[in-house]
Formats: structure tokens, sequence, C-alpha cells
């Protein structure tokens, strides 16, 4: 039995495993359409750029949850108390959950605005939510985990 | 002015060490209350601009870096250019050389640090090279992988500014043959002078034919995406796609040095490598907008014509900001916000967007190992088991007699960089 975060952790790389494939086979599909069997795909851009949101989002959720965001970790290495570390580590976990709740507003306003307006991609008509969908996992994906890392932080200054 | 405390909030947070995309997030959402945006079309805005096909390159490339790494393909390209470079300083320049010939296939610097400097820091620490200059020469070679094409840091830039890729692909070739010729006389001239170099240890035991047969599917990489991309045969994108297809054929078929695992965790590597990138991506692509509808480009340029006088102080200035800017932030954002901020100056300085595009990538080269942040050179220090202290000096040292004249040369000899885009018929 999978424990929810094991769960948690397969759903997250098998999206961005499926995307990825997706994306490098469509496009290899493309060249070979094009050149092999001289086909013009109507709307196949929009299929892999409906993946390739797919990919960019869950990698950043991927990211998040192995805490490797990119950062500038100049003031970090040079703190050498386990106390001031923790003291910073739930300085940039607060300041990042803060602000991946202005993400998740935004993206949730965009959602909101889109559905009353509903929009498709020109070719296949594809519902432009979809892609969004994926922007939203990545919002609340990145703040549960900013979250995680403010009470790890919380967790680590009472010890 | 309060658009322009934009950049220190930025370089605030990012300093305190918020993840990236969280500072650009910090300084998006500052902004959007300094100036009132309209939120419900604000996420739509970055998502339109994400939904490029061009940006799909982007994970495509990450992705045959890693394969290329975890394939065997580093390896041989390796062994191959340690066989061509021999005599003074050889192995130095084989490192250079490498770099370079995995710049042309993967266009990140991360990836060649990684399986360059693993491959090659030992063999070149027994033959008496000191760590730190290891660490150095790795960490400025290794960005070729900016300058060669394909190149991230150039389709980053062109889909902010809406340039084409392959024209911005070419500029940089110029710059990075000097770089690459500056980096191996340097070296050879340290060589023997600075520190002794003995030949005790070979990369390889093979033969010249077996190692050049071995390299020769990793050597087609190249052909097959810069041929596809100028011969008109692929779009950047395309090329993107069929490189990964043929890194992981190379790789899985011929070398057989995939398992399941390595694979999965090269996909995932690359995917993760991407939502970090993306990320700070989408939220540059907003900040960009709120900022070029406040008109902050264009009092910008005005400030720095104001304080420069003329339009060879004016490059000057911005060649300097661009260099601070890469010591204090990482090279991504200085690619998707600060450089595109100047384009405007550079314009008005009689800069076309192609040359000042190449100006931005050896401003990378240069940032990317420069303290306090220095991402790229303590990579290398990690990866070369250098002391950072011992690698500083040496880097240091290869910026101002290497890398600084090479972007000096770049900005005021503006064939350096626009000759081959000309040649190609891109300008």
């Amino acid at each position: 039995m999978l424990s929810w975060r094991a769960l948690i952790a397969t759903t997250l790389d098998v999206v961005a495993i499926l995307s990825s494939v997706m994306v490098v086979g469509l496009i290899v599909f493309l060249v070979i359409a094009r050149y092999v069997l001289e086909l013009s795909v109507v709307g196949l851009h929009e299929v892999i750029l409906l993946f390739a949101v797919f990919l960019y989002m869950f990698g950043a959720i991927i990211a998040s949850k192995k805490r490797e965001h990119l950062t500038v970790d100049w003031l970090q290495q040079r703190l050498v108390s386990e106390r001031a570390k923790a003291w910073h580590d739930l300085t940039v976990a607060a300041i990042s959950l803060i602000v991946t709740g202005f993400f998740l507003a935004w993206t949730y306003w965009m959602l909101d605005w889109g559905l009353k307006r509903p929009q498709v991609t020109p070719g296949l008509r594809i519902p432009l939510w979809i892609p969004q969908l994926a922007i939203l996992a990545a919002a609340v994906g990145c703040s549960l985990y900013a979250l995680r890392d403010v009470i790890d932080a919380i967790r680590r200054l009472r010890r | 002015m309060e658009g322009l405390l934009a950049l220190p909030l930025l370089i605030l947070l990012m300093g305190i060490g918020v993840p990236v995309a969280w500072a650009f997030a910090g300084v998006l959402a500052y902004l959007t209350v300094v100036y009132d945006v309209n939120l419900n079309t604000l996420m739509l805005q970055g998502f339109r601009s994400l939904n490029s096909v061009i940006l799909v390159a982007l994970p495509l490339f990450v992705l045959t870096g890693y394969l290329m790494q975890s394939g065997g393909v580093a390896k041989r390209i390796i062994d191959f250019v340690g066989r061509l470079a021999t005599g003074r300083g050889g192995m130095g320049a084989a490192m250079v050389l490498s770099s370079s010939v995995f710049g042309a296939i993967s266009g990140t610097a991360t990836a060649a640090v990684a399986s360059i400097g693993v491959i090659m820091s030992g063999p070149l620490a027994a033959r008496g090279y000191p760590r730190g200059h290891i660490a150095a020469l790795l960490g400025v070679s290794s960005l070729l992988g900016i300058l060669i094409p394909p190149s991230i840091t150039m389709i980053l830039f062109a889909v902010v500014t809406r340039q084409s890729v392959a024209a911005l692909f070419a500029s940089t070739i110029g710059p990075a043959i000097l770089l690459i010729v500056g980096l191996i006389l340097y070296n050879r001239f340290l060589a023997g002078r600075v520190f002794q170099e003995t030949a005790d240890e070979s990369l390889t035991d093979e033969s010249f034919g077996k190692v050049f047969r071995n390299a020769l599917p990793a050597l087609s990489l190249p052909v097959i995406i810069l041929g596809g991309i100028y011969g008109g045969i692929f779009t950047p994108t395309e090329a993107a796609g069929v490189a990964a297809l043929a890194a992981l054929i190379v790789g899985a078929v011929i070398y057989r040095e995939f398992t399941l695992g390595s694979l999965k965790d090269s996909v995932l590597k690359a995917a993760e490598t991407t939502g970090t990138i993306i990320l700070i991506l989408l939220f540059s692509f907003m900040i960009s907008r709120i900022l070029a509808a406040e008109r902050i480009p264009q009092e910008l340029t005005e400030a720095v014509q104001f304080i420069a006088g003329s339009p060879l102080a004016a490059m000057l200035l911005v060649n300097a900001v661009l260099i601070v800017a890469g010591a204090l932030m990482d090279d991504i954002s200085v690619t998707v916000v600060v450089a595109p901020l100047f384009l405007p100056v550079m314009v008005a300085s009689g800069v076309e967007p192609v040359h000042y595009a190449a100006i931005v990538a050896c401003s990378v080269v240069i940032g990317a190992n420069s303290p306090p942040v220095a991402p790229i050179l303590f990579m290398s220090c990690r990866v070369c088991k250098a002391p950072v202290m011992a690698a500083v000096w040496p880097a240091v040292r290869l910026m101002l007699f290497v890398a600084l004249p090479v972007m000096l040369a770049t900005t005021f000899w503006p064939d350096l960089s626009l000759a081959i885009p000309r040649a190609l018929g891109l300008l």
C-alpha cells in the first residue's frame, strides 16, 4: 500500500515523464510527418504546447518537493550556528509561502476569468483551461511545499 | 521611480536566499500593488508568453544534456578530444575543447560541469594542475555551452525580446571561437610557469582509431543539430527534439549505458531543471509587461544616455551593469530581466539587438563565475573537489585576461557577432 507521500511523488513523476515523452515524440513525429510522410499535421503544435505546459509546471512542483529551486545560497553558506540556520530557513520559507499565496491567487483569478469567457486553441479547439489547470496545480503544489518548509523550520527552531 | 526599486528588491530577496522564482514573484507582487495592475488578466498574459513553440526547445535541450551525461556520450567526447589535444597545456586544452563540443549539443553549462568535471578533474590534478585552476578553467569553459549554439540563454533572450533564435545562436559563434582560443592560450601560458605539468595519467589506454570510432556517434550529434538548423531542415525546437531522441538512441543502442533507472532520473532531472527556469521566466514575462506599460525601459534609456553622455560610454556602462548584475544574480535573471531592460539603451547607441544578445551571452560567462553568487564556479569547485577560495583568484585572472577582453571585443567589434548571422542570411 502506497503512502500518500509516495502516491504524490509517483503521480508527479508519472506526469513529468509522460509529458516529456509526448513532447519529444510529437516533435519527432512532426519532423517525420513533414519529410517522410509529406504531411502537414494541423494543430500538432497545440498538442505539443499542451504537454509542454504540463512538463514545465510539474517540473516546478518536483523542484519544490526536492527543494531544488534555483537559490543564491551565499548567505546560507556563511551561517555557522544551527539556530541561525533555522531562523534563516524560517524567514526564507515564510517569504516563499507568502509569495506562493500570491501565485495561487493570480492563477485562480486567471482561471475564473477564463471560465467566464471560454477560450480555445485555433486549430484543434482545445479549451485553454486545460493547460491553465497545470499552472493551478503548480501554484497549489508549490504553496503546499512552501508550507511544509515553514513547518519544518519551526520544528527545527523548537528543538 | 517605484518601478526601478524592483531591481534592488529582487537582489535583496535573492540575496537572503529566497528561491529565485519566488524572488521574482515577490517583485511582481510589489509591482502589482505599486501600479494597480488588473489582476484578472495578469497571469493570463504570463500564460500566453509561456505558450510558445520556441520555448519548447528549452526542456528538450536540457533533456539532451542529461541524456548525454548518463548515456556515455560525454565520456566518448572527452576521450576523443583528450587524444587530439597534446603538448604543453594539452589536457587543459582538452577540457576547453570538450566543453565546446558538449556545448554544441546541450546548450547548458551545468551538464558540462558535471560530466567533464567528474571525468577530467582527477587526471588533470594527477598531471600537476592545481585544483583551483582546474575548477576555474572548467567554470569558464563550461560557459562555452551558452555561446556555442544551441544555447538555452539565447533561447530565453530570443523569447523575451522577440528576436530570431537562429540569428541569436549564430551571433555567439565568433565570441565563442575567441574565448576557446583565449582559454587554450592562457592555459598553455600557465602550464610550465605557474604549475608544472607531468604526463602521468591518460584518460584512456585505447588506440586512437578505437577512440575515434567510439566517439563518432557522439560527434555526429552536433552535426545533426547545427546542420539541421542552419541547413533549413529543422526549426530550433525540432532540432532540440531530434537531438534528445538521437542522444537517447546513441546512449541506449550504440553505447548501451542506459538503465531504466538512469533514463528515468535523466528525464526527471530535466523536468525539474526546466520547471525552475520556467517559473522564473513566467514571472519575468509579467514583470517586463508591467515595466513596459509604465515606460520604465524608456526612462532607463534616457537616464543612461544622460549619465553616459555618448553612445560609447553608454555601451561601456551597460557592459559594467551586466557584469555587476551577473555577480549579484543568477544568469537566467540577468538574461530575462536585466538585459532586456537595457535593450532600448543599446539600440539607441547603435547596437543591433542580435549584437546585443552576443554581448549579454559574454556577460553571462563572466557573471556566472563572479563571486559572490558565481553559481557555475561554485558548482565546478564541488565537482572538482577544489576549495572555493583556491578557485576564486584563478577565476578572476581568467576573467580579467580572457573573458573580459572577449566581451569588450564583442561589444566594440560588431562584425565578430554579426558576420556569421549575415553570412547565413539571418539578418
